[in-house]
């Protein structure tokens, strides 16, 4: 359990965590990553994965916000850390890395 | 409905906030509401409640402040687990199989009679406006004159459309050289395509605007054409020569309406647009109101319609008094009740009954409770000897969360096997069930969304009752109890256990009495003296070319037919023996202001004689038959009130005919025995063509299937290419008790199995009790008890209880069988025994279970059970 890599949906989780600035938690999370992958995700994965990166370190949060919607209780916001933003930044370039070695895309010389 | 909806979140967030811990319970449970909110915005309420349950256990397991799912090294567990379910399964084969067995059994009965009643409650709900369509009837008669409708629409501005149905009696259909019998064809206005929003496959809703145009079911349509034949402009021809065209093709109605139309002619410029009668109630009338009418403000309008719609007949006084003396008052039935509530003359078919439907549920709650009480008794039963391995398992560091789980996971294990091999068993038996039902079951209603969730609930509530006693109660044991040698003691008297077994045996002596009476009223039906010669008459319809021969020489007929030595006597009648006939007014000429309004059958002179109906008084005194002759039944001589009947002469105002009254005969019943006899008048003649709907022929009750096919042969001589359907008469009576045979029918298979899951579950309990108390009876033996003593006192106190219900349902039985005896006009008389001979017979069954079990404990040797002390 201690790898310090990011499996595809805890990438995804964190892209939108970024995308959603001062306004992710549970459910504008798994809103926006329902958008851009177009596939429906439960509540409860979208959760278990916020916790989960905050145990690694990648995000933090604090209790704030309440609104009628929902029967007046308080959601948990989460943002990025300064591990989090330098591991997407890892994923995403060893990905473009090996992106230039597909033979098809190669510029043909 | 939001309340209700509520209520379960609420029970969703307490049952979550008991898993979850407090550092999350509110954001979680902000989020949940948060979706919950959203979803209900595109989404159905029962959709979001259903997910929000989803998100919940979702949440529960991922954040559980509960040590079992926190632990990661479990699996070892859970394989001992599976390991000790499974071989306890082995070990207790003979209960287990019973448990599951039983459970599947029960399960999948209760799955039938859930689609069942489904179908039934579901009448009519496929006409996407059922809510808005009302039938135009009164107290107790289902049809109204055609004008009446027509007038209806005009006066009342909450109507959008009245739509009115005419049936006329099975008929045959051609086109070109292909002949088929249609069962159900009508006569329709063309307003019924939109208001219950009939599927065109060919064709367009203006399909019935013109004169002899005709809409054909898909099925019937398909009976007619051969596949890809042009079927739009096709000419078809009814038996009448009535010619129509095609001018649609509609999908078939669904099978749960009471409007099984197999074809629709249009009514445009037939004799329903042309009929101003206003005392022929011949048809059924729908109207549909628009959308946000109080229906119930209407009917408070329709006394004063009612009078206006004969005004000028009378002045207004008059009619209201003569409205309020007969007692038919306008009523508007919703379209979704005829089917269950109606039952008044002239109903499109014969309707089912809401008393059907609570028998069945009742019958689906019984056997689930039997089968769950004999489960729960069993698994119970079974826990209480693996003390010594809950024992064991603490020793081992077992924590009692793991124990409960454990227990309940058995159960469940349990019950989910058996559902699954209900669902399988229900399939099964689709077929033998559908022999016995009216309407046929299919497998994807019986796979339906809603039964599917039924049965999870179902499994939910079983299985944490038959696993939550166990789990909750034996895992409360310390080590010292599980391991001492003295093991726990059972206490075979458990309140609760003994309450259900006698619960389970009330059931069962209920059923059994039920069964016994319903039968003998059966069997009273069967048998009961019709006052006419039921077995041996055949009934023809006659149409078409049989129709136009029997008009030219009916008595050609007859000859033909009598030279065939089965052949006895041959008649003709206006209607069949066991369908109502019409109502029509008449007096006797002496005294024209007492009207008499009766059934009328118009026949010839050989109709008594063929159908051996007794004569009480007068009859045709000589061979030469002139004119027209009357015969009353006993009931209207009765209500004439008149010393001497005979040799006056009666005038029917309908038909505008008179004959002399010559006899009187016996009552008989023409309808079914539901009924009372009405009075009836019946008008013989010669040359009456009314008479011409049916020939009826007495044979000779041997060789029936030859004489019937050498009946057919010889009329296709005279009447070539007809088709010739014969009946026979007493058959076609028991249509009128169809429903009651099938329903009986499906009752008789429910109870008996009831009864026989009743029995075992009581069997393998008692085997359990016993089984506990061996060590005490060989204690008993050895102190000098004799084998009677022994069995005395292990089944005293089962056998009390069991004595004390069985005088208890006697009663019970008695109160309800008359309630249902009552709907027949004429009933059987029950003996008391009826009453008391079903729990004589069920006590024998469970003493003969306990005594078996017992003498097997009492008769072993002491020293078998006393040694490992």
């Amino acid at each position: 359990m201690k790898n310090k890599g990011l499996g595809e949906f805890e990438e995804l989780v964190l892209l939108a965590v970024c995308i959603l600035e001062d306004s992710a938690y549970g459910i504008s999370v798994k809103k926006e990553v329902e958008k851009h992958s177009g596939r429906s995700i439960l509540l409860g994965a979208v959760h278990i994965t916020l916790y989960r990166l905050q145990d690694k370190g990648f995000l933090k949060s604090e209790l704030g916000g309440n609104t009628e919607k929902r029967g007046d209780r308080r959601k948990r916001l989460f943002q990025i850390t300064q591990a989090g933003m330098k591991q997407l930044k890892a994923s995403q370039e060893v990905r473009q890395k090996m992106w230039q070695f597909i033979p098809q895309l190669k510029p043909s010389t | 409905m939001k309340q209700r909806e509520n209520k379960s979140l609420r029970f969703a967030n307490w049952v979550f906030s008991k898993f979850i811990g407090q550092s999350y319970l509110e954001e979680f449970l902000g989020d949940l509401q948060e979706i919950h909110e959203d979803r209900l915005e595109y989404k159905s309420r029962f959709y979001s409640s259903f997910m929000y349950w989803i998100d919940a256990f979702h949440l529960m397991f991922g954040f559980s402040s509960i040590r079992f799912f926190k632990t990661q090294n479990n699996t070892t567990m859970l394989k001992s687990y599976f390991k000790i379910a499974y071989r306890n399964m082995l070990k207790y084969k003979f209960y287990s199989a019973i448990n599951v067995i039983g459970l599947s059994i029960g399960i999948s009965m209760s799955l039938l009679i859930a689609v069942h009643v489904f179908n039934e409650l579901g009448y009519e709900t496929s006409y996407p406006k059922h809510k808005l369509i009302y039938r135009l009837a009164s107290t107790n008669w289902a049809k109204k004159p055609p004008v009446m409708g027509t007038e209806f629409k005009e006066q009342m501005p909450e109507v959008k459309e009245v739509a009115r149905l005419f049936s006329f009696g099975p008929s045959v259909l051609s086109h070109e050289k292909k002949e088929q019998l249609i069962e159900r064809p009508f006569l329709g206005d063309p307003s019924m395509i939109e208001m219950f929003d009939l599927e065109f496959i060919e064709g367009t809703k203006d399909a019935l605007d013109e004169p002899s145009t005709i809409l054909l079911t898909e099925s019937v349509a398909n009976r007619l054409f051969k596949p890809g034949e042009k079927r739009l402009g096709e000419v078809v021809v009814f038996d009448d020569g009535w010619r129509q065209t095609v001018t649609g093709i509609i999908k078939d109605f669904p099978k749960n309406t009471h409007l099984k139309i197999d074809c629709i002619s249009s009514s445009t410029g037939s004799f329903i647009a042309k009929n101003t009668d206003l005392s022929w109630a011949g048809v059924s009338v729908f109207a549909l109101f628009e959308s946000q009418v109080d229906v119930k403000k209407v009917e408070e309008r329709l006394m004063d319609f009612h009078v206006q719609f004969y005004e000028g007949l009378a002045p207004e006084e008059q009619i209201r008094q003569e409205i309020t003396e007969s007692g038919e008052f306008l009523e508007l039935h919703p379209i979704a009740d005829i089917h269950l509530h109606s039952h008044r003359e002239k109903e499109i078919e014969a309707n089912s009954n809401v008393i059907f439907i609570y028998v069945f549920s009742a019958l689906a709650v019984f056997i689930l409770l039997v089968v769950i009480i004999n489960f729960i008794n069993l698994y119970v039963a079974q826990t209480l000897n693996r003390i010594k391995e809950i024992g064991l398992r603490k020793v081992m560091g077992a924590y009692r969360g793991q124990l409960i789980f454990q227990f309940l996971a058995e159960a469940f294990f349990l019950v989910l096997v058996s559902s699954f091999f209900a669902v399988g068993l229900a399939i099964l038996s689709l077929p033998f069930y559908n022999e016995l039902a009216s309407i046929p079951i299919t497998i994807n209603e019986l796979l339906s969304t809603r039964l599917l969730l039924m049965l999870g609930i179902l499994i939910l509530i079983v299985g944490s009752m038959a696993g939550g006693y166990p789990a909750f109660y034996l895992s409360r044991f310390g080590i010292s109890e599980g391991l001492s040698s003295r093991g726990l003691k059972i206490n075979s008297k458990l309140p609760l256990r003994t309450a259900m077994v006698a619960f389970q045996f009330l059931i069962s002596i209920c059923l059994l009495s039920a069964t016994l009476i319903v039968s003998e009223q059966m069997n009273f039906i069967e048998a009961k003296d019709m006052g006419f010669a039921k077995k041996e008459i055949i009934a023809i319809k006659l149409h078409r070319k049989l129709r136009e021969e029997a008009i030219l020489s009916r008595e050609k007929i007859r000859a033909e037919l009598t030279k065939h030595a089965n052949v006895e006597q041959v008649s003709f009648s206006s209607h069949l023996i066991g369908s109502r006939f019409s109502v029509e007014p008449s007096y006797l000429k002496s005294r024209p202001e007492d009207q008499l309004s009766s059934r009328v059958l118009v026949a010839d002179p050989m109709f008594l004689e063929t159908m051996g109906i007794e004569v009480v008084k007068g009859g045709l005194q000589t061979k030469e038959f002139v004119g027209r002759k009357f015969f009353l039944n006993e009931t209207a001589v009765s209500l004439l009130q008149r010393e001497n009947i005979l040799g006056e002469t009666v005038y029917n105002t309908w038909q505008e005919k008179e004959g002399e009254a010559v006899g009187i005969v016996k009552d008989f019943h023409f309808a079914s025995l539901h009924n009372q006899v009405d009075p009836l008048i019946i008008q013989l003649s010669i040359d009456d063509t009314n008479a011409l709907e049916y020939m009826l022929i007495r044979v000779k009750s041997k060789d029936l299937a030859s004489t019937i096919s050498t009946i057919e042969k010889t009329l296709l001589q005279i009447a070539p290419e007809t088709l010739i359907v014969p009946q026979l008469v007493n058959e076609h009576m028991d249509l009128s008790y169809r429903a009651e045979n099938s329903m009986f029918s499906i009752f008789k298979m429910f109870s008996s199995i009831i009864i026989g899951l009743a029995c075992i579950g009581l069997f393998a309990l008692f085997a359990f009790v016993v089984q506990a108390r061996t060590k005490e009876m060989g204690i008993r033996k050895t102190l000098g008890a004799t084998m009677t003593q022994l069995l005395l006192i292990m089944s005293k106190s089962y056998l009390g209880i069991l004595v004390t219900i069985a005088i208890i349902a006697a009663p019970v039985v008695r109160y309800f069988s008359n309630d249902w005896l009552d709907s027949f006009a004429f009933r059987t008389t029950v003996n008391w025994w009826y009453y008391v001979l079903p729990g004589i017979l069920v006590l024998t069954l469970a003493a003969l279970a306990i005594v078996v079990q017992s003498w097997k404990v009492a008769k072993a040797n002491p020293i078998e059970s006393l040694k490992s002390e």
